[in-house]
């Protein structure tokens, strides 16, 4: 697999082009290109179903990245915007999803590089200081066993935390949304060989710091 | 290195990448096997898939229909708001005569702070219902439409293109370098937080103010920030953030917010 780039700026907008789209391959099969042709089209129904089926687990991914709900509820409505915003100019050179998170993760690693983001306790890099979890807002505990599951998430939750950022992007888009390391070096602009590694060492972290809890 | 760590060292890092099925079939196959005849990387790999459940287990996590909702109702509301200037005649022919006051005043600040001129001038705040604070200030601060805001920023735009006189004069409170990067996204949304602004706007407007000069920048800041538009508790509110950022010193916060 060979790298390429999301044409896409600041501005929302997306720029002239993917790289090596004919190895890529057209994705208009894909029912969220559909819907998002659909959109650029002017159904603008398209928009809301494209809403419902991505808004969640972009949140989701956002949250862990920018550990604060309600910059992780803007940055979701920033990503809908810009990807409104280029509708009209949108082309189906890749998965709608690895457009989407693309979009998603410039705008949380901006987020991240602002002042309110740099304070050490808060920090990507850092531990708390006092390993609280992050508490999310709307988080609805399994129903079967609501304290082992709360204390197994909690868990987990602290552990992501304590990654650095990038291979907490990289791990959450690989394991949990499915992207190839070749998506997630996209959205990260950098390769797949630097991908392939984010996520190892952040595996094996979590594995150590979940272990480490748990024992 | 010991023999079993050299002979699994080649396999550790393709342990994850095999979970994520990122590689090809002969690859993946060896991979495999060494795990098979090896109790080590057997184990490893079961710590590395059990990671994976435990994400899969926390993403899967409902979230509150309410949120999404409120989410929704955003966009819809900022779209709707983006939607308005077009429809509207050309901005530059409605611009009201008290922006006008802060067009020419915007205009004039860029060009004497080049020669550091304006660096404490104070003006009187007009008496503005204070709104409640933070993003919720930030978004009742809209005294103006968004439409005027627009024509306000493109003078602005237009301000911060005078050219900066080469000799300005050394300030002693000058911000930092550092600061003065950290500034770059802040001057942002001050200029949001003043103006109002579209997302468009607000980017072109921070190319412009990111190859401002330094001085020239934070002087430009600091004006803004002394807006007659303001509240006093939004002024308030910007020259912390400015002295935070060290555009402000302390003694120029204390001046400006009397």
């Amino acid at each position: 697999m060979s790298g390429y780039w999301v044409g896409w700026s600041a501005t929302g907008g997306v720029g002239s082009g993917w790289g090596e789209v004919a190895e890529m391959g057209l994705h208009d099969g894909d029912e969220d290109v559909r819907l998002m042709l659909a959109l650029g089209a002017g159904d603008e129904s398209a928009f809301d179903k494209l809403f419902a089926r991505w808004s969640g687990p972009l949140l989701r991914f956002l949250e862990r990245i920018v550990r604060d709900a309600a910059s992780a509820e803007e940055l979701v409505q920033e990503t809908f915007l810009r990807l409104y915003r280029a509708r009209e100019r949108y082309e189906p050179n890749a998965r709608f999803s690895t457009w989407l998170y693309t979009i998603a993760t410039r705008l949380a690693l901006n987020e991240l590089r602002r002042p309110r983001h740099q304070n050490p306790h808060r920090s990507t890099d850092e531990e708390n200081d006092d390993g609280a979890a992050l508490v999310l807002v709307g988080d609805v505990p399994r129903a079967d066993d609501v304290a082992h599951a709360r204390r197994v998430g909690d868990t987990v939750e602290r552990a992501i935390a304590k990654l650095p950022e990038r291979q907490r992007i990289a791990l959450w888009l690989s394991a949990v949304d499915g992207l190839s390391y070749a998506e997630v070096a996209a959205s990260l602009e950098t390769s797949e060989k630097s991908v392939k590694a984010l996520v190892h060492r952040a595996r094996c972290t979590l594995a150590e710091l979940i272990g480490a809890e748990e024992r | 290195m010991s023999e079993i760590a050299e002979r699994c060292a080649p396999f550790e890092a393709d342990l994850s990448a095999l979970l994520d099925e990122q590689l090809d079939a002969p690859r993946a196959g060896e991979v495999q096997a060494h795990a098979a005849s090896c109790r080590d990387c057997a184990h490893r790999l079961v710590a590395l898939r059990t990671v994976n459940a435990a994400l899969l287990r926390v993403a899967a996590a409902p979230t509150d229909p309410a949120r999404i909702d409120a989410m929704r109702g955003a966009i819809a509301s900022q779209l709707r708001d983006e939607a308005r200037p077009a429809a509207r005649p050309p901005l530059a022919r409605r611009a009201p005569a008290r922006r006008r006051h802060w067009i020419a005043a915007a205009a004039l600040s860029a060009t004497a702070a080049a020669a550091g001129a304006l660096l404490l001038v104070t003006r009187a705040p007009t008496p503005v219902p204070a709104p409640a604070s933070g993003v919720v200030a930030t978004k009742q601060a809209a005294a103006t439409s968004r439409a005027d805001a627009e024509v306000a920023a493109h003078d602005l735009a237009a301000a911060i293109d005078t050219p900066i006189g080469a000799n300005t004069p050394p300030d002693d409170a000058a911000p930092t370098a550092g600061q003065l990067e950290a500034t770059r996204d802040e001057s942002v949304d001050v200029i949001a937080l003043v103006t109002n602004l579209s997302p468009q706007t607000r980017d072109a407007l921070r190319a412009k103010i990111a190859a401002l000069a330094p001085e020239a920048r934070s002087r430009l800041l600091l004006d803004l920030s002394r807006r007659q538009e303001l509240s006093p508790q939004q002024r308030n509110e910007l020259h912390e953030r400015l002295a935070q950022l060290g555009v402000l010193s302390p003694e120029e916060q204390e001046r400006a917010l009397r």
